[in-house]
């Protein structure tokens, strides 16, 4: 049982709005744009926060923008294809659907943004390939081969093994594993990449580029 | 209380069965310090920081405070790859500090992050992705070529096809990415692009790439030099810079709409560059052997000029990728690979910030001719030169306000001070030159 908000500009009946929604229970609870705070989220609680970006996509990437670091619940926005050209990725947004996407898409991408990572955090070794991250001891291998890896290489490539096949924003990057209050902007996150592909050699393709969005550990 | 960087320090050289720490730091001329710690120090090393004798280190040395604290930075923290055998030693870059808890202001590292908060201040970060170029030569007594090879010459020539792989792989393992590496114009002439990254890391980068380079030579038993013009009438070594500058996760340079993609604050920065170019030269060049390198006809730059296309121009805004806006950029064309990069890459910063601080305006872009005119051509275009020798840099430098304030009262002072002392040494040589034009005929 997921519990949904759906952000949209005016204050709608997301069953109506979006057909995808139709009979979905609990039923998405609505809220406007300009009531969405961090309090309304603290309130609801969800699982996954849809946002209406059809009528004015920059408008809700800018409600994603101004919400993504208070709530731990994953941002997904519904578009029509004309914005995608256009839309601004770099908001932290998890993933999106076009809005004419079949009810099943919903579900499934409402599922794999909102499912907890598949091995929490308390894992201490995490295997992905021929990689092997053991976080308590700080020690990532390649085919038994320990990496020279500095904290921050080292924090990146944990963050983004503990969520395989899914993508990780420069900016969710960022203030995971630098913290909010650090000024070095998200092309820190790049430079880190490309340092860790360095040092991963053939294992370089396991992080994967998303354009203009950010990075996927292979899943 | 640990930070969690200390943390995974500690953890690691544990873990590890890590022998020895080395603290690296640099004096004022850009040479590595490095001195080794054992794991029982590291905790106070990282904490507290950890005491050592100054004196005898270039431009630390000022007898009553001959006692220095490093303090080391465990962001920097490194397992050294020493194959094939089992590594038994890290790294750490260090800030230097005076025991009365101030920073020691003849340390080169903390006078780039000075000049780099003067950046954030307004809103940028700094990045920067060098060019180093360098020969390979039998040893270091001479400059016999291991190889005729020329500019990306794939050929049996190219003997130190084997000696590049293994530096770039050496490189990567520190964690220092490589964009492009390849022949250079000269014979035995290589280079190697580094990735851009930001200041603090990047000067860091150049000190550990130029051991790197030199090690890996010496194993294979050849001699590897940043010498900027090891060779009379071939081409010199230099360390092209491209810089950019962002402001909000944007390129601060790029305009789509100007004619050179290049913002306003882009050309204010380069013309700040432009403006300053003969006073800083002093620390982007700090040999006499530099200006050798700045000469006519090797690629190198004379004149003070910025262009798109000539490769001569003291800057270039280059046109690989018209567009795209991460790749925007200026590129530096005088500094050279012998240069104290923390120190180098903080007054091109502190030259181009002050032409946004003082809304400098850009001169036109350098035509193709600007070899062909005679002086009094250029006079009147109002293109300047650099300066002729170290010498006359050193005359432009000591008179500047801006690399006095950026480097600091202890680091400009001593660095004039010292490059006077090599240039006197200098001057009063006999060289193989004079000997060879004059005995035989005077």
């Amino acid at each position: 049982m997921m519990r949904l908000l759906w952000l949209s500009p005016e204050r709608v009946d997301p069953e109506e709005s979006f057909a995808c929604l139709a009979g979905k229970r609990p039923a998405p609870e609505p809220i406007r744009f300009s009531d969405a705070t961090p309090d309304t989220l603290a309130r609801y609680l969800p699982d996954a926060i849809l946002v209406d970006g059809r009528a004015l996509p920059d408008d809700a990437a800018g409600v994603i923008r101004k919400l993504r670091n208070e709530t731990g619940a994953p941002f997904l926005a519904v578009l029509s294809e004309a914005a995608l050209a256009t839309f601004d990725w770099s908001c932290g947004l998890a993933d999106f659907v076009i809005d004419r996407c079949p009810a099943a898409e919903l579900e499934a991408r409402l599922a794999r943004v909102a499912s907890p990572p598949e091995e929490p955090m308390s894992t201490d070794v995490v295997r992905r390939g021929e990689i092997t991250i053991n976080r308590e001891r700080f020690e990532v291998k390649v085919r038994g081969e320990t990496l020279d890896l500095t904290f921050k290489e080292f924090e990146l490539i944990a963050y983004l093994a503990q969520r395989p096949g899914r993508v990780c924003s420069r900016t969710s990057l960022l203030s995971e594993v630098w913290g909010y209050d650090f000024f070095g902007g998200t092309r820190t996150v790049d430079v880190h990449v490309r340092r860790l592909r360095a040092k991963l050699g053939h294992e370089a393709h396991m992080i994967e580029t998303v354009r203009n969005v950010g990075y996927r550990f292979a899943g | 209380m640990l930070t969690p960087d200390q943390e995974f320090v500690l953890k690691t050289v544990e873990e590890r069965d890590i022998k020895f720490v080395r603290l690296w730091f640099t004096d004022i001329l850009g040479f590595l310090k490095s001195f080794d710690i054992t794991p029982t120090d590291l905790e106070e090393a990282l904490t507290e920081g950890i005491g050592f004798d100054g004196s005898a280190i270039e431009g630390f040395a000022r007898i009553e405070e001959s006692d220095m604290i490093a303090w080391p930075d465990p962001t920097t923290f490194q397992v050294m790859p020493t194959h094939p055998t089992r590594s038994d030693s890290a790294r750490m870059f260090c800030d230097i500090w005076l025991p009365d808890g101030t920073p020691f202001p003849g340390d080169p590292r903390q006078v780039l992050k000075k000049a780099l908060r003067q950046a954030s201040d307004m809103g940028y970060i700094y990045y920067v992705g060098p060019e180093l170029e360098f020969f390979y030569f039998r040893d270091s007594k001479g400059t016999d070529f291991l190889d005729q090879g020329g500019y990306f010459d794939l050929t049996p020539l190219d003997e130190a096809g084997e000696l590049r792989k293994r530096t770039v792989e050496y490189l990567e393992e520190m964690g220092i990415p490589v964009e492009y590496v390849h022949h250079e114009v000269a014979p035995s002439q290589h280079e190697i692009d580094l990735r851009y990254d930001d200041a603090l890391s990047m000067a860091d980068n150049v000190i550990t790439h130029r051991l790197v380079v030199k090690e890996t030579a010496q194993q294979l038993g050849v001699y590897a030099t940043f010498m900027p013009k090891p060779i009379a009438g071939v081409n010199g070594s230099g360390m092209h810079t491209h810089i950019s500058l962002f402001k909000d996760d944007r390129n601060a340079f790029f305009d789509p709409d100007d004619e050179a993609q290049l913002s306003k604050v882009g050309k204010q920065f380069l013309a700040g560059i432009l403006k300053h170019a003969e006073e800083i030269c002093a620390v982007t060049n700090q040999w006499v052997n530099s200006y050798k390198r700045l000469v006519q006809g090797y690629e190198a730059p004379v004149y003070v000029c910025w262009a798109r296309r000539n490769r001569s121009a003291l800057v270039r805004v280059p046109m690989y990728k018209p567009g795209k806006e991460q790749a925007t950029r200026l590129e530096a064309r005088f500094p050279d690979a012998a240069c104290n990069p923390y120190l180098a890459f903080s007054v091109i910063l502190a030259a181009g910030l002050k032409g946004i601080k003082e809304g400098y305006e850009l001169p036109p872009e350098a035509d193709d001719n600007i070899y062909e005119m005679t002086p009094s051509e250029r006079k009147a275009a109002n293109i300047g030169a650099l300066p002729e020798d170290l010498h006359e840099a050193i005359q432009i430098c000591e008179q500047s306000e801006l690399v006095r304030e950026t480097l600091g009262e202890h680091t400009f002072e001593w660095f004039i001070r010292n490059k006077k002392r090599e240039w006197n040494d200098y001057k009063s040589y006999v060289t193989p030159y004079e000997l060879e034009r004059y005995l035989p005929i005077i």
